[in-house]
């Protein structure tokens, strides 16, 4: 399966951001920002599958919470956790 | 070792609730217990152990933001009610600031000020009169000043101050408004979204029915300065604190066995509702003033804007005497000045203290005549 990822500045704004995806049906979980996808160091987002990942935009983007949308292109990674 | 068992436990009739709350709905202590054994740290891995712990804390937030009119984000944890009032004071005050504080604050909000340097101006000292307490406000409340901060009942005399035309004032004349409701979260209704506050401060262990170390700190627009601070679990790489709540004011590990219990006492008061418990406190109180009949009592009690709590002195008998005489027969109050001297001063009791019994939405009536009978019999011991 081939991931999405959506940082967030806070663990709250990433749980807000994932009880609105879940009340639209659409698969996520909280991570750990992988370290190299961060400028700001350790922070949350939520892993979204690709197929899922415009809808999810759409309705974060909606309810006002802010995100940074990223593709992990991390060295070793293939996109694929 | 162990626990030490209370005298009389079980049997033990406690009103003392007003300093915490003992006899807590069971969920709580079964909440504690679980969390205890599941809970990892929160936000700071992605292991089961810490999402059930991250969940816990944001199902807190949500809960306590749905009871209080607010977003789940502006609900910050804090140890007490203390910790959040010297949060919200630090923010807004400096050396010289005037403060419009009323006659009926804790040490809580005294202290901090005093610490600072702030010009404390008192207003409203008349017990239970609500229209003086507005007036007093009015007058006081101009261009200059830097905060309002009031209790919403007094840990003292129980007095509810009329903080929906304060909150007013201060929208008005455009000043912080700071809400302690140290006394009242959990048993009046408080809407942040209503009183447009700066900052509302409650402790967890009170009305709310979590265990110690637990306390909310309601945050409106205004970004708080920190008291304290270290990591964060997010923006790691900045030597400075986030400028983003509840980050900016939660660091180091936190309390979340504590919030877990918290959680499951603001789902009890969801589930019985606010109104319901305001109801019952309303008429243990008024059958606790009309079963006392010692005519050596002094009673501090109005037939309105009164909750929770019930003060008064013996004529003959020093309070801690009252109160040793009550611990001995398994009743729990608390005697003394209740770190309010500025409230004892309002009302003259500054010499005496006072002997004051505080309910809960969990005090029984027959708890509340037993407790009247004894102090009715006093005369004969």
């Amino acid at each position: 399966m081939i991931y999405d990822f959506f940082s967030f500045q806070t663990l709250t704004q990433a749980q807000s951001a994932l009880r609105i995806l879940r009340k639209r049906e659409i698969a996520a979980t909280i991570i750990s920002t992988p370290v190299g996808m961060s400028s700001v160091g350790c922070g949350h987002s939520l892993r979204v599958s690709l197929k899922d990942a415009r809808k999810a935009e759409i309705h974060l983007t909606r309810a006002g919470i802010p995100y940074k949308k990223t593709a992990d292109d991390t060295p070793g990674s293939d996109r694929g956790w | 070792m162990t626990l030490p068992v209370a005298i009389g436990d079980g049997d033990m009739i406690y009103l003392d609730n007003a300093a915490t709350t003992l006899i807590k709905p069971p969920e709580v202590t079964e909440a504690v217990k679980l969390a205890l054994q599941k809970m990892g740290s929160a936000g700071r891995s992605s292991h089961r152990a810490a999402a059930i712990a991250g969940d816990t804390l944001f199902a807190c937030r949500e809960t306590a933001a749905k009871l209080f009119e607010t977003t789940a984000d502006r609900v910050v944890f804090t140890f007490n009610a203390t910790h959040g009032i010297n949060i919200a004071i630090k923010t807004l005050v400096k050396r010289g600031d005037k403060v419009v504080i009323s006659g009926f604050e804790h040490n809580a909000v005294l202290r901090p000020l005093h610490e600072i340097g702030a010009q404390i101006v008192v207003a409203g000292r008349k017990l239970f009169d609500v229209k003086d307490t507005e007036r007093a406000f009015e007058k006081a409340i101009d261009g200059d000043t830097a905060a309002v901060i009031c209790t919403h009942v007094s840990n003292v005399f129980g007095y509810i101050l009329p903080i929906d035309k304060i909150a007013n004032l201060c929208a008005q004349k455009n000043v912080p408004f700071v809400l302690d409701a140290a006394q009242s979260a959990g048993v009046l209704p408080i809407s942040m979204k209503k009183l447009n506050a700066a900052f509302i401060a409650m402790p967890g262990h009170k009305g709310l029915f979590g265990p110690q170390g637990t306390g909310i700190l309601l945050c409106g627009d205004i970004m708080p300065k920190t008291v304290i601070e270290g990591g964060t679990g997010s923006f790691s790489k900045f030597s400075h604190m986030p400028m983003i709540l509840p980050d900016r004011l939660e660091v180091g590990t936190l309390n979340c066995h504590g919030i877990a219990g918290l959680l499951a006492g603001i789902n009890y008061i969801d589930r019985v509702g606010v109104d319901e418990i305001k109801r019952h406190e309303l008429y243990l109180l008024s059958k606790l003033k009309q079963k006392l009949k010692n005519e050596d009592l002094r009673i501090y009690q109005s037939d309105q804007n009164q909750i929770g709590v019930l003060s008064f002195v013996h004529e003959k008998l020093r309070c801690e005497a009252v109160g040793e005489m009550l611990s001995e027969a398994d009743f729990a109050v608390r005697t003394g000045f209740h770190c309010a001297p500025l409230a004892h001063e309002s009302v003259g009791s500054i010499e005496t203290g006072t002997i004051r019994v505080s309910i809960s939405a969990m005090t029984k009536e027959s708890e509340i005549v037993e407790f009247s009978e004894f102090m009715n019999d006093m005369k004969k011991l």
